[in-house]
């Protein structure tokens, strides 16, 4: 063996590269190397319940080595919860708990205290305090996600922000801050806090964020509805580095008040709300002070016959990277100034065209051409027209029609056109696969008459290109990325990657639902299915390195001929309570 | 400033201390002896392994120093490698190994780490018996040994 690798930390410097499957290869390969790798095996660890006794036997053996521990089911807490000393971070994916066992949990965190730096519980159902308690003694706590518990004491505020000084992110989803409990933390301050999402937060919880001075991402989704002024007061006097504001549904949506918030907040790098108050924010000159700082702008409630002229906003933020879920108007396109966005990266819009005149799709490819940083495009949000879809109005995507002047997207890796206006040929397929070398995925839909599939659907099947229905909502959740430290907002071309080295080539012809386990040995035989319903897999089980193709043949469900999949990954898996069918 | 740096095989190589000081190591050595003209020896590094160092050093002399990291999670991905860099590495395995070494003598974390990203590149999707191939291990296990283990990661799962 090369001197190099014969050095134990030389070769634990190698294993921080590898993934599980390939630290487990590793193992196998001499003793020294399985001595080096196994702490890595068992690094992170995910524990379900069931299975045989030798499988806990296995896990206490090392025990030692995790640090990352997530808990499924909450029986296997008795099991376990006292073989673990050194945990760095805890998820709890299932608190559906009762009380006795609620202690095991507080138990599991308090012998841990002083190593935790990430505790997160993503269900709970059982409002108690005591394990939420337990959580905030963490002197190095650095992420805290919690949910379900009603606060009703102050002490526990109060030592919260005495102990948790490296607290960065914190997040609170269905947490009543009841009347007992005052947040004016005079004199303290969280002074590391960056990041703070409020989901059905309850209480006076914008005083929190007095004590959050370098606070620069907040998210609020409902909850207690929040006055403008309060709002006001507490981000111009408190929270003056805020640079990323995401909220939806609590009262600030009521007229002229966001107008107010707009010219108060500091320049925003990136705004998330509904359609109905920002809107005005891209049509007002009022509002161009944030133009030049705009990285990423997502709306929700999109309206169709909104009449804002949004295209106003591609031609007003140099700095774009991101925009989602904005209205297009070709006409708006043709007569407006040109777009300067010349960084964007991910567009999703709806993108309308007037029937009757068929030369604007060429203004809108050539407007489109200008974008050659793109990677993700979307030119149809179909979900505002359920049931009935026509062809009028959708942007034509054919050779001859505009197509064609897309060439210069060499970086588009994900293409969604939704309703598909005429079917694609044999010639726009091949088109495609030149000039987008790069192109992972691509979803389109037709209604289909006379029961028949489309040619160059047909032939884009066989190229192999995967069919997304809903994986888009995961990627346009986790592909942006806000670095605090750069201060640069970017398209995390990672979590692409993941999708892409982490599928199993296989030949799918239609599916039938099957469970997350049985995708793995199931989807890489290239067994075909002889009726399809739907598939849903959690890619997290399926080894790395390996490509998936999906293909479909025709069968018929409904008259569209959808394919869903729905994509689950790690940590930005979408529960169906939270995924949202647009 | 200009620092000397002496190799194994006595070559001297002079650079400037901005350069130089991308070793921790030798910033150390600075800091400690403070500014002189003598020439630091470096007996565990050769000549030609030298060269290399010392370019990658230049390369990369103006790139920020490296922050603690202090995420949560010291596994990282490998697929990030920079083009420079990634040419840079194209060597034979005998001098990637010589490289890694180098690095971690001299302490030069980010070289160290490209290193072994290289090196986890290689590594990745191989079976353990290729792995022994291309880097010539033996295989010292015993087969209850392997079947042990082999059992045992069966278990771990993360995700």
């Amino acid at each position: 063996m090369e001197l190099a690798l014969s050095l134990p930390e030389i070769r634990g410097n190698i294993c921080r590269f590898l993934s599980l499957r390939d630290h487990k290869t590793c193992a196998l390969v001499s003793r020294v190397w399985a001595e080096s790798v196994i702490p890595w095996i068992w690094y992170s660890v995910i524990h379900h319940p069931g299975g045989p006794p030798e499988k806990l036997a296995v896990l206490h053996k090392h025990s030692a080595s995790v640090r990352v521990l997530k808990v499924g089911k909450h029986r296997t807490l008795i099991d376990i919860y006292e073989w673990f000393e050194n945990l760095q971070v805890l998820h709890f994916i299932y608190l559906n708990y009762q009380t006795e066992i609620l202690e095991y949990a507080a138990d599991l965190i308090r012998r841990n205290r002083f190593s935790l730096r990430r505790i997160h519980f993503h269900f709970s159902a059982n409002k108690d305090s005591a394990v939420f308690r337990e959580a905030l003694l963490c002197p190095l706590l650095k992420h805290l996600s919690f949910n379900n518990v009603a606060i009703q004491e102050q002490d526990l505020m109060e030592s919260f922000i005495k102990t948790c000084t490296r607290l960065t992110t914190l997040s609170l989803k269905n947490v009543t801050f009841e009347e007992t409990v005052h947040l004016m933390f005079s004199g303290q301050a969280f002074t590391n806090l960056e990041q703070v999402k409020m989901e059905y937060v309850r209480g006076p919880y914008l005083d929190i964020l007095r004590a959050c001075q370098n606070l620069k991402a907040l998210t609020i989704i409902k909850g207690d509805p929040v006055s403008a002024s309060s709002f006001l007061e507490v981000i111009t006097v408190h929270c003056r580095q805020l640079c990323v504001f995401s909220y939806s549904d609590c009262g600030l949506d009521n007229d002229g008040d966001f107008e107010k918030i707009a010219m108060a907040l500091p320049p925003m790098k990136r705004l998330q709300g509904s359609t109905k108050t920002i809107r005005d924010f891209i049509s007002s000159s009022v509002y161009s002070r944030h133009f030049e700082n705009l990285q990423a702008i997502q709306l929700h409630d999109f309206l169709l016959d909104d009449g804002t002229n949004s295209q106003m906003l591609l031609s007003s933020c140099p700095n774009l990277r991101s925009c989602v879920g904005v209205l297009l108007n070709a006409e708006d396109i043709e007569s407006g100034p040109p777009w300067v966005c010349q960084r964007l990266e991910h567009l999703e819009a709806q993108i309308m065209v007037h029937p009757e005149r068929e030369q604007l799709h060429l203004v809108v490819c050539r407007q489109l051409s200008q974008l050659k940083e793109l990677r993700i495009l979307r030119t149809d949000m179909e979900w505002w027209s359920f049931g009935t879809r026509s062809h009028t109005g959708i942007l034509s995507l054919r050779l001859g029609e505009g197509l064609e002047l897309l060439a210069s997207l060499s970086k588009l890796e994900y293409f969604n056109v939704g309703l598909l206006r005429e079917e694609w040929r044999s010639e726009e397929v091949e088109w495609m696969t030149q000039a987008w070398p790069n192109l992972v995925f691509i979803y389109y839909d037709f209604n289909e008459e006379d029961g028949v599939y489309p040619q160059g659907c047909k032939q884009m099947d066989s190229l192999g290109f995967k069919l997304l229905t809903e994986a888009y909502e995961w990627l346009s959740q986790t592909a942006l990325h806000f670095d605090f430290v750069t201060n640069q907002m970017y398209i995390q071309k990672y979590t692409l990657n993941v999708i892409v080295e982490t599928l199993q080539a296989t030949q799918l012809q239609n599916c039938y639902h099957c469970s997350n386990k049985d995708a793995q040995t199931t989807f890489s035989s290239g067994t075909i299915f002889p009726s399809f319903v739907s598939i849903a897999f959690n890619i997290k089980n399926i080894d790395p390195g390996s490509l998936w193709v999906c293909q479909w043949q025709e069968h018929q469900v409904h008259n569209r001929q959808e394919f869903a999949i729905r994509l689950a990954c790690g940590e930005s898996r979408l529960d169906d309570a939270n995924k949202t069918r647009y | 400033m200009t620092i000397t740096l002496t190799s194994l095989d006595n070559v001297e190589f002079k650079v400037d201390k901005d350069v130089a000081e991308r070793s921790i190591l030798i910033k150390n050595m600075i800091d400690d002896i403070g500014e002189t003209d003598a020439p630091i020896p470096l007996p565990n590094v050769s000549s030609a392994v030298l060269t290399k160092v010392i370019e990658y050093c230049e390369h990369h002399r103006h790139d920020p120093p490296q922050v603690q990291d202090e995420s949560d999670d010291p596994r990282k991905r490998s697929n990030d490698i920079e083009e420079w860099d990634m040419k840079f590495m194209q060597v034979d395995q005998e001098m990637l190994f010589e490289i890694i070494l180098a690095a971690n003598y001299l302490d030069i974390k980010p070289l160290l780490d490209v290193g072994c990203k290289t090196v986890a590149n290689i590594i990745k999707g191989k079976t353990p018996e290729e792995i022994r191939k291309v880097f010539n291990i033996v295989n010292d296990f015993t087969p209850e040994e392997e079947a042990q283990i082999k059992k045992e990661n069966e278990w771990a799962e993360d995700r």
